[in-house]
């Protein structure tokens, strides 16, 4: 954990942050989901969003939103958290943070509103230069 | 018996007459048609009856009818080709076809949990992406051309059609496309980076995709051919410098069902940057998007 604390306040933010693209939330019902998710970096995913905002100062843009089907391709990913029929009987809130981390590269975490604050639901780290 | 050039072409159609203006001069005219001179126009087969009239240039009258001889097609370059970093583009007057073909070299990998590739998913996969594209893409734009070289004005009238090809290549891709065989149903963000001419992809965006807009208006999408899209110059970073169609910020927000939005209908402007590397091909010979369905 030291090690990717270090590794990330060590990244420059910068103001650039894509604007379009938000996040998610929901509890990760299928395996799809757990295959998807690339964290190489160990262990984001018992980090609130305060916790996260101490590692990479505050996000240069965030979004909240509910999710459906009708998700934009940044986005899609989140589809593999919930079924079909959670997304139209109960759409879950997502909150999505986005950090500049430098004039090339992007984080962006979603989060799902729980009792104990926002968690992390997935992430995506993302090049300035490309178009979903 | 080989039939004539000009009627291979669909050129076959009746001869220009010119009428002469008082102050005309016959190598204005030429010029004006192309024709290298006065004198060449007047002695054309095509003006035989004019010239047993006149015997002489000098005695043309204003009313004189001056045909227009065809341009002799065997004397004009018809076919052009040009590589590009992302794609390569050929011109093909005969055909009067533009034929677009960008080359990928793929990269595959798996999700965790996924089987790994076979050498015939890869084939076949291949085989699904060009198909979506070319459904999706081909023989949809058609393109007039204009211009003042003898390309432009033999072709004139006519119409050209644009077919977009993938070809599988092991090395010298225009594009390297990384493949993530996903879970049946699952879902990866796919992306295009214009500047390093790279694409991701996964198993699942050779399939139709439906999404609702905000009016509640139902759209299919083919994430593949969507992304080719911005491979094919709809990028904001190069090529047409306009790409995404959904974002807030954008002009057409509001126009789901375009191919660059959630939709899979191609608009005039998806084909801004091929027709901007087309008018560069061809000396003094400009093409328009004249329609696209």
């Amino acid at each position: 954990m030291r090690g990717l604390v270090t590794s990330i306040l060590c990244l420059t933010l910068s103001s650039a942050a894509y604007a379009e693209q938000p996040a998610s939330v929901g509890s990760k019902n299928t395996e799809s989901a757990q295959s998807m998710e690339k964290n190489t970096e160990t262990d984001l995913s018992n980090l609130t969003l305060a916790q996260m905002e101490l590692l990479l100062g505050k996000p240069a843009k965030m979004a909240e939103f509910t999710l459906s089907m009708n998700v934009t391709e940044f986005r899609i990913e989140l589809l593999n958290f919930y079924s079909k029929e959670m997304l139209l009987e109960n759409p879950p809130l997502i909150v999505e943070a986005t950090w500049a981390l430098s004039p090339e590269k992007n984080k962006t975490i979603w989060f799902r509103p729980t009792g104990d604050g926002l968690k992390y639901l997935h992430h995506a780290d993302w090049d300035v230069g490309v178009e979903f | 018996m080989t039939k004539p050039l000009r009627e291979d072409l669909g050129l076959a159609d009746k001869l220009k007459v010119h009428i002469l203006k008082k102050g005309e001069t016959l190598d204005k005219i030429a010029k004006k048609y192309g024709i290298k001179s006065g004198r060449l126009l007047f002695d054309a087969k095509a003006n035989a009856k004019l010239k047993k009239e006149r015997k002489d240039p000098k005695n043309l009258l204003p009313g004189d009818k001056i045909v227009i001889p065809a341009p002799d097609l065997k004397s004009i370059k018809l076919q052009f080709k040009k590589d590009m970093p992302r794609m390569s583009i050929a011109v093909d007057g005969k055909k009067q076809l533009v034929f677009v073909q960008q080359k990928w070299e793929y990269i595959f990998n798996e999700a965790s949990g996924v089987s790994k590739w076979q050498p015939k998913e890869k084939k076949n996969f291949h085989n699904k992406v060009d198909k979506a594209i070319w459904a999706k893409w081909s023989g949809r734009y058609q393109l007039a051309v204009g211009g003042t070289s003898d390309f432009a004005k033999a072709l004139k009238g006519k119409i050209f059609k644009v077919s977009f090809d993938i070809k599988y290549v092991k090395s010298g891709g225009h594009w390297k496309v990384t493949v993530t065989k996903i879970p049946k149903g699952g879902f990866k963000t796919s992306k295009v980076n214009w500047g390093t001419q790279t694409i991701q992809l996964d198993t699942e965006d050779v399939k139709p995709l439906e999404r609702e807009d905000k009016d509640g208006g139902k759209h299919k999408q083919t994430p593949a051919a969507h992304e080719f899209g911005h491979a094919v110059g709809n990028s904001k970073f190069g090529g047409a410098m306009h790409g995404d169609e959904y974002p807030e910020a954008s002009t057409y927000k509001e126009e789901y069902s375009s191919m660059l939005n959630i939709g899979s209908q191609l608009k005039k402007r998806h084909a801004d940057h091929l027709v901007s590397e087309l008018n560069k091909m061809i000396p003094n010979t400009t093409f328009v998007v004249k329609s696209v369905n």
